[in-house]
């Protein structure tokens, strides 16, 4: 069979069997798992689907102050599915925010930030910050010069980090953001930038989750956290699941769930959470 | 039926109707969109292209020469080379179209006069209808 075959291709080549074996299926996690362990996942499948959907709105985007608008009302009303994929990107990126912040909510209530995990939740806090400049440019690259013009620039770009349009900077803080060279910037950091940082950070973020082992607490027994920090000790979980199929299932159902959250709520969190 | 097979045969089934669903917006998405004015004519001014002039329009989604030819009027030559498919650029002093990529050259009405290129420019029809110049 033609399955078998490409299978035998990899095997003699990559050792695929004892990849399968390691990275899944003897990877063990805690018994006690559920479904707020997926919520990384979750958050991982957010940034995916915003990559692809970003990449599809490159094709009609024009990063220039005088076209940037058009170009958008265009990929709205006449590009053949162009809305689909514009929503994709917005309803995505607010829905992400949602699952960002479950994921640090629980991992701070089941104390899994805690010593010898730091480095994994510092990793985390940086890509939070990444994340809120992220959505910080989606206004400002969305709207030309003329836009920019005609609202008070400051509180554009406010409102993209608040999704409040009744918060303001200071007076003080006002600064020059309306010429094309400010969009060509922000273009830049938004596509070339911030995402591959964004990439590098999480692939150390699951590094580090691989290396440490996950945390058990506080469903489980864990003496991870009491004992004396004076070497590195894997936590393996011998008496644990294997993480396919299990947790592996959970994260597939959570991120179904995500997929059916961004299409149906899509009115929801577009116009009425973050109007 | 095994409810192993079911729940494989119902797994591919959904599976397939996701993906597609996907695939099909997607492929009108990045398809490039169908020109709506087919064999739509191009009005120019006369005035526009003084003796040995011209002027670049877009006919079909191609791009065609309008040359005002000294003592001869205007004509109107595709500007693909029948070569390669570069564009060719008008000589006007030297009264001849010459291709950039491999220097085939032809003369006003398109003929091939040197180089690689295996036939003649197409000729766009023209009319010349007042002050103005109708290109199709």
């Amino acid at each position: 069979m033609v399955k078998n075959k490409i299978r035998d291709w990899l095997e003699v080549r990559i050792g695929l069997d004892e990849l399968v074996k390691t990275q899944l299926t003897e990877y063990r996690v805690p018994k006690q798992i559920n479904v707020f362990n997926t919520l990384g996942s979750v958050a991982l499948a957010g940034y995916l689907i915003q990559v692809i959907s970003g990449i599809f709105l490159l094709i009609y985007y024009i990063p220039h102050s005088d076209h940037a608008f058009r170009s958008v009302q265009d990929i709205m009303t006449n590009v053949p599915y162009g809305w689909l994929f514009r929503q994709i990107h917005v309803a995505g990126s607010n829905l992400m925010i949602t699952a960002v912040t479950l994921h640090m909510i629980t991992i701070f209530l089941m104390g899994n930030y805690k010593r010898p995990r730091e480095l994994t939740w510092i990793g985390g806090s940086l890509m939070l910050v990444i994340y809120v400049s992220l959505r910080t440019e989606r206004l400002s690259i969305a709207l030309d010069t003329a836009q920019l013009l005609g609202n008070d620039c400051c509180d554009i770009f406010a409102h993209g980090i608040s999704g409040n349009r009744r918060f303001h900077y200071p007076a003080p803080a006002r600064w020059r953001l309306c010429d094309w060279i400010t969009l060509s910037r922000f273009f830049a950091v938004h596509v070339s930038i911030l995402p591959p940082l964004f990439l590098i950070l999480m692939i150390a973020h699951i590094a580090l989750i691989r290396r440490i082992g996950l945390s058990a607490t506080p469903f489980g027994k864990s003496d991870e956290e009491k004992r004396p920090l004076t070497e590195f000790r894997k936590k393996t979980h011998p008496e644990g699941q294997p993480y396919y199929p299990y947790l592996f299932q959970k994260q597939a159902l959570m991120v179904i769930g995500y997929f059916i959250v961004m299409f149906c709520d899509n009115h929801i969190c577009t116009e009425v959470l973050f109007p | 039926m095994k409810r192993r097979s079911f729940l494989k045969a119902l797994f591919a089934i959904l599976g397939t109707a996701s993906v597609t669903s996907f695939a099909y917006p997607l492929v009108r998405y990045l398809a490039p969109p169908g020109s709506s004015d087919k064999d739509k004519k191009v009005v120019l001014a006369k005035a526009d292209i003084p003796v040995g002039g011209s002027k670049i329009v877009l006919f079909n989604d191609k791009p065609v020469i309008v040359i005002n030819r000294p003592g001869k009027g205007f004509v109107a030559l595709s500007k693909i080379c029948t070569h390669l498919g570069c564009l060719v650029e008008y000589e006007k002093d030297k009264n001849r179209l010459i291709c950039p990529c491999h220097a085939g050259t032809y003369d006003l009405e398109g003929n091939v006069l040197s180089g690689p290129p295996p036939g003649p420019l197409p000729k766009v029809s023209l009319k010349v209808e007042g002050e103005q110049l109708i290109i199709g």
